[in-house]
């Protein structure tokens, strides 16, 4: 890389340092798989300055890269539509490869967990999802989202009451 | 709960990326940005236009000497006797070309005489605001807008946009929340997108200036209309039913594909030009897939809010590349007006959108609609598919 980073690359760059690893967590826990995820990590922050490099001015960055790798996840969901992870488990073989690079983290608890997650509201999912896969503090996950620092304890609080609700109107079919 | 998610959190925080991982990663991106530097000129260069004058001046040397009116009366004449030609060829004209005129008398007129009902009303002013627009933008990038050109047009787009403004009020007395929130969904987005690409030429263009001070303070009117617009619709008992949330969970999912495969089908534009439209399109995924949960949770309301949402955003990644196509922003950066895009979608018919969205569509094919109602109307006039003309303006 080039000595003279102009400060728009400076700030990508630490954003990288600071977030890669938050992400990371957030990609195998939704979809369960190393490799892919560090994949998709990278995927992100490239998509980031594909438009950055247009020139095009974003407000938030972390909140844009966010919202990149929300819908990388999104998308990982839809090829994956074809082979669910759950009729592998359920219906024949065993389908998970337990070498180094292709380990799939399984962990039965942590998929009903993410079950609950799933059903909240979008907002409350987000700062779940920010606090207790992604490891970010209160003060971190406002700076992402734009609110104040108590907005986002009070979020969290209410998440958990309504994850509580969710547990008990579904039982534990999940 | 809480034990479950602090497990949770601590079993995370075991996950992470080695520093080898993390560096390998990083190189990556590095590699990336090398290739692709931040992109800050946009050169301009002059396109040398031909005129329209030489062809027509030649069969019909007297008309263009006459005042406006007459001129008027008698392109109207041409336009019937030609069946459509010379109505066609105004369409891309702008304002102090011989035909512009007969654009905004004539075709637009024609379409407000079709535009039945207060949604359709807000819908044609809302394209007629957007219309004007463009051509400022164009004149800019020619290099011809001046004072006077830059003061009617910014006068006239006032006019359209509050027209739509009161059209959509309407819409809301009426209580037909469902009309007025697709139509203020539109605006909205229209007066966005080209907020965005008047700041991105004001810097080489100051004469857009006093045009862009307006159409973002429209551009926020839009976004409270909207916003209180879709306040209503969410909760209205007509549109909060299965059948119409899974209505607009169809259209969404066309509208999508349809953008995904017109996003594919760009031959001519720079791949920068083509991911920043793939974004959006992803956004308008990610926004399809709340609303598939809303709809599973039964929040039909919420669901068709989503929808519309998610299918506006597909929409508007095609219209900003259209737009792109149309000032051809080319892999360079260079600027020129680019009048051929016009042909292609004329050709082809316009036949990929069905005729009761066409106002979503670009003029071409509202265009196209307009006609084919004048057809039943009077039989005078035919349609595009009729008649063709190579004019490159």
């Amino acid at each position: 890389m080039s000595n003279k980073q102009s400060p728009i690359e400076q700030e990508f760059i630490s954003l990288y340092e600071e977030l890669a690893d938050p992400l990371y967590r957030r990609f195998v826990f939704k979809i369960s798989h190393a490799e892919r995820s560090k994949d998709l990590v990278q995927e992100t922050f490239t998509k980031c300055w594909e438009y950055i490099s247009q020139g095009k001015e974003v407000k938030n960055l972390k909140a844009f890269i966010y919202k990149i790798a929300n819908n990388l996840i999104i998308d990982e969901y839809r090829k994956k539509k074809s082979i669910s992870l759950d009729f592998l488990r359920e219906g024949g073989f065993d389908a998970v490869a337990k070498d180094e690079d292709n380990r799939i983290v399984e962990n039965a608890e942590r998929e009903n967990v993410s079950k609950i997650i799933d059903r909240l509201p979008s907002k409350y999912r987000d700062v779940v999802t920010m606090r207790y896969v992604d490891g970010l503090t209160p003060g971190e996950i406002a700076r992402v989202i734009g609110e104040t620092e108590n907005t986002v304890s009070v979020r969290i609080n209410r998440s958990i009451k309504k994850m509580r609700d969710i547990l008990r109107i579904y039982g534990k079919q999940t | 709960m809480e034990n479950k998610l602090e497990q949770l959190n601590e079993e995370m925080k075991n996950i992470a990326l080695s520093r080898e991982d993390k560096d390998k990663i990083r190189e990556g991106i590095f590699s990336y940005m090398e290739r692709h530097p931040v992109r800050n000129e946009i050169q301009v260069r002059r396109h040398s236009r031909k005129s329209m004058m030489g062809w027509l001046s030649s069969g019909y040397p007297s008309l263009f000497n006459l005042t406006h009116t007459r001129t008027m009366a008698l392109a109207l004449i041409i336009v019937l006797f030609l069946g459509g030609g010379v109505s066609f060829a105004a369409d891309r004209a702008l304002p102090g070309d011989i035909l512009y005129p007969v654009k905004t008398e004539v075709n637009e007129e024609v379409r407000s005489w079709v535009a039945f009902g207060a949604k359709s009303g807000a819908e044609l002013e809302a394209d007629l605001a957007e219309e004007r627009l463009e051509e400022a933008e164009k004149l800019a990038l020619k290099g011809e807008l001046d004072d006077e050109k830059s003061t009617a047009l910014l006068a006239k787009f006032i006019l359209h946009a509050n027209s739509a403004k009161s059209n959509l009020k309407k819409l809301e007395e009426e209580n037909k929340s469902k009309a007025a929130y697709e139509a203020s969904v539109r605006h909205e987005s229209s007066l966005e997108i080209h907020s965005e690409i008047l700041g991105g030429l004001l810097r080489e263009h100051e004469s857009l200036k006093n045009l862009k001070t307006e159409v973002d303070a429209y551009a926020n009117d839009a976004a409270l209309v909207r916003a209180k617009v879709q306040a209503a619709v969410v909760i209205d008992k007509k549109v909060n039913t299965d059948r119409v949330a899974r209505g607009m969970e169809t259209a969404s999912e066309n509208k999508i594909g349809e953008v995904e495969r017109y996003i594919e089908k760009q031959a001519s534009l720079s791949e920068t030009a083509k991911v920043g439209a793939s974004l959006r399109l992803d956004d308008a995924k990610a926004i399809y897939a709340e609303g598939e949960l809303k709809l599973e949770s039964g929040a039909y309301g919420e669901a068709y809010v989503l929808f519309q949402q998610a299918k506006e955003e597909a929409e508007e990644a095609k219209r900003s590349l259209k737009t792109k196509k149309n000032l051809n922003i080319d892999a360079a950066g260079k600027v020129e007006i680019n009048s051929e895009t016009r042909d292609e979608e004329v050709k082809a018919g316009g036949l990929s959108e069905s005729g009761a969205t066409t106002s979503a569509v670009g003029r071409g094919d509202l265009r196209l609609e307009v006609e084919k109602n004048s057809e039943r109307e009077n039989g005078k006039i035919r349609s595009e598919g009729e008649l063709k003309i190579d004019i490159d303006l």
